[in-house]
């Protein structure tokens, strides 16, 4: 390997399913220079490389895994993103996972693989250093994927690790994962494209060295960020005891966790599966990612009653509301035993639950025949199953996300079908949270809150509260963080870490450990993220997403929320975009302009893929 | 990691002389060398080249071993690795220093005075 690499690998792995051949590139310096790693790199790659005319499901849709530079090195936490163009939206794809795949990719010498091509029959994709093969999984097919990663890990050994997908990808659910040993590559059905291309597995494992540019500053910038993180109430105290429901009670009583399909904001029975519940009743283990001084992972096991005996590492703030206050189920157990099977069949819990929370509304209108009320968790578990192994036709049709399935159900679902430009919500209410509104609204993959979470802002900071329902400065903020977390998921960091570090900190750790100049300044990092996020917003441009996408579902818009801190307000979305429109220098209709993509150097990568959107 | 980058600069686990096997849900084990007060290694090395220091660190003459792993096999923790180029690691203690011991968050590694007291 070249000593010219620091903090970086240094290689690019080419694979081509169709004819099972693959090529190996040097990581080229410019790539590092201008997006970074991780979710930077599949921008700039899919952006060039697919089409407007690429289907989603097609041998001509790519899989971009790429690590960033703190993928798998001492720097707490590591982060891995998967980018494609999702089957669920559409559009743009990117989706993170911590764990240890990616560091093991990145110690078999890779940076980054990018998958093409349809194999004619399953196959596992294996790297073990610079020896590529690929290995008949026609015995692993149909496998969940707790036994497809410990067969492949069996037969490659322990330190391998594999990211996998299960039946759901397999049968191309536009709503399946790819999971690595428990954590998912969760959101927007990158599993059903590597299940369409037949790549039922990854297995990485590798002895390279990673070059550090600087090894004092690098040892001094990770003491400081080792100290930060344990001393920050919440990275240091809240979150290691709690792990991510550490949220839990704060969100339910600022009326932002969204009840019954986002039809109310208050869960009457929220103290039976509260944070303090699963700390105390049901975690027997903390379980963290590599490198990683947070530990906010933990394995949670049943001891008592109809689920007893099921166990999942888990349930994160998310799951305990997917398959919680969003289905009405107050059973720690069903929503222990929901996740679990997510992991199983390999699919998105977030969507998951979203869904049948809407298939339990869809039924209680008369709307679909099957009786499936809010509360019933077996019906929950019985849907869950469905869509995981798309047998029943019921599964099947949920198992496409609520905007598809409300197309076929009919009725006015739409306006209860939670979500945006066909990616569910999470577990937030924007009608209680405008901030999160316009982050869902403009969020590059759907409504999503992990490329701005303003709700942080608004409810969970101690001090210096910005109001939750006003619109004032909530462009601002949610453009600040899009650009920050497009550096976060593209340097392979948790985003979790990064909420006890400062940018400057981010800056200090990425310098020592690269040397790169363009990253020896926050402005010159942060240009980074605006760049990517511009990126992808003309990825999605030229998938014809303008002004008429960047909205929000009509329960939202219209029906003021019935209960909760903010009883009686809709949220006042047309402002907030139009001054979010304003200062992120895009027209009125959402594209952006001319002076912006020159000022991002990004001119040249829109003439070669956009020329159509330049005269819009 | 921080093992690794103390004693080669570089990041890579499979230069550590502390490894850590994980093996999903529950099961962790820590692997390093205990400097057992009858070091079974130093006792069943061939080549003497085994020897421990009054610390308890068991020091390796690298001219005299021939990687034969007989102290591999000797060893009843598995705390003795071969490295990427071929030579044996093994916990040095990082002159008293137990950088793992300093950096771990959760406070699951401790240096045990009795451990390494010398008659």
């Amino acid at each position: 390997m070249s000593k010219n690499y620091y903090g970086y690998a240094g290689k690019i792995l080419e694979v081509n399913l169709t004819d099972l051949s693959f090529g190996i590139k040097p990581l080229p310096e410019d790539l590092i220079k201008n997006y970074l790693g991780g979710k930077g790199f599949g921008a700039k790659i899919l952006y060039e490389r697919l089409s407007a005319e690429t289907e989603p499901l097609s041998a001509e849709n790519l899989v971009v895994i790429a690590t960033g530079p703190f993928t798998g090195t001492l720097t707490p936490t590591e982060k891995t993103a998967i980018c494609t163009k999702s089957p669920l939206t559409g559009i743009w794809l990117d989706t993170n996972s911590g764990g240890y795949f990616g560091p093991q990719l990145k110690a078999a010498g890779f940076d980054m693989v990018v998958i093409a091509g349809k194999a004619d029959k399953p196959v596992s994709l294996i790297i073990e250093n610079d020896e590529i093969s690929f290995e008949d999984a026609t015995s692993l097919w149909g496998k969940d994927t707790f036994s497809t990663s410990e067969e492949l890990k069996k037969e490659h050994g322990e330190e391998a690790r594999v990211a996998c997908i299960g039946p759901a990808g397999e049968n191309e659910v536009p709503i399946a994962a790819v999971i690595s040993e428990a954590r998912a590559f969760g959101r927007g059905g990158s599993g059903a494209v590597l299940g369409h291309k037949n790549l039922k597995a990854v297995v990485a494992k590798g002895d390279c060295d990673l070059n550090i540019y600087n090894k004092e500053e690098y040892i001094r910038a990770n003491r400081e960020a080792y100290n930060e993180i344990d001393i920050n109430p919440d990275t240091g105290g809240g979150r290691p005891k709690y792990g991510t429901n550490v949220l839990y009670s704060i969100i339910n009583e600022a009326g932002v966790h969204p009840v019954k399909n986002f039809s109310k904001s208050v869960f009457e029975e929220r103290d039976q599966i509260n944070e303090h519940v699963f700390a105390e009743d049901f975690w027997v283990k903390d379980k963290a990612c590599h490198s990683c001084p947070i530990k906010c992972s933990k394995i949670a096991r049943v001891k008592k009653g109809k689920y007893e005996g099921k166990m999942t590492e888990g349930p994160e703030y998310e799951n305990t509301w997917s398959f919680g206050a969003q289905c009405g189920v107050a059973n720690p157990g069903a929503i222990i035993y929901g996740e679990y099977l997510c992991d199983y069949y390999g699919m998105d819990s977030i969507s998951a639950g979203n869904i049948v929370g809407f298939a339990m509304e869809c039924s209680e209108k008369g709307l679909i025949e099957e009786e499936i009320k809010f509360g019933d968790h077996e019906k929950m578990i019985e849907l869950i199953k469905g869509m995981g192994t798309a047998e029943s036709e019921l599964g099947r049709l949920l198992g496409q996300g609520v905007r598809e399935a409300s197309q076929v159900i009919g009725g006015d679902s739409d306006k209860f079908a939670i979500h945006t430009k066909g990616l569910e919500f999470p577990a937030y209410e924007p009608r209680a949270s405008f901030g999160m509104g316009l982050a869902y609204a403009t969020s590059d993959r759907g409504a999503c809150h992990l490329r701005a979470i303003p709700v942080k802002d608004e409810v969970l900071v101690p001090d210096k509260r910005i109001d939750p329902v006003d619109t004032e400065y909530k462009a601002e903020l949610v453009i600040n963080q899009q650009n920050l977390f497009s550096i976060v998921n593209s340097l392979g960091i948790c985003l979790f870490a990064t909420f006890a570090l400062a940018p400057r900190q981010l800056v200090n750790l990425l310098y020592s450990l690269t040397g790169e100049e363009n990253f020896s300044s926050t402005t010159k990092l942060l240009t980074i993220g605006e760049r990517i996020y511009n990126l992808t917003r003309l990825f999605n441009n030229r998938e014809g997403i303008d002004r008429k996408d960047d909205t929000l579902p009509h329960r939202q818009l219209e029906e003021p929320l019935p209960d909760g801190r903010a009883k009686g307000y809709t949220i006042e979305l047309e402002s907030m975009i139009e001054e979010y429109y304003h200062l992120r220098g895009w027209d009125e209709n959402g594209i952006p302009k001319k002076e912006k993509l020159q000022e991002l150097d990004l001119i040249d990568a829109y003439n070669k893929g956009g020329e159509d959107l330049l005269s819009m | 990691m921080i093992c690794s980058i103390t004693h080669s600069e570089k990041i890579n686990t499979q230069r550590s002389r502390i490894r850590i096997k994980s093996i999903w849900p529950e099961e962790e084990n820590i692997y390093v060398c205990r400097k057992c007060n009858k070091p079974n290694c130093v006792e069943k090395c061939p080549q003497d080249a085994l020897t421990q220091k009054d610390s308890g660190i068991i020091e390796i003459d690298e001219d005299k071993c021939i990687l034969c792993k007989t102290c591999i096999e000797a060893c009843p923790f598995d705390a003795i690795f071969v490295g990427k180029e071929g030579n044996l690691l093994i916990c040095d203690g990082c002159d008293g220093d137990y950088e793992c011991v300093s950096w771990c968050p959760n406070d699951v590694l401790e240096v045990k005075k009795e451990a390494v007291k010398r008659e």
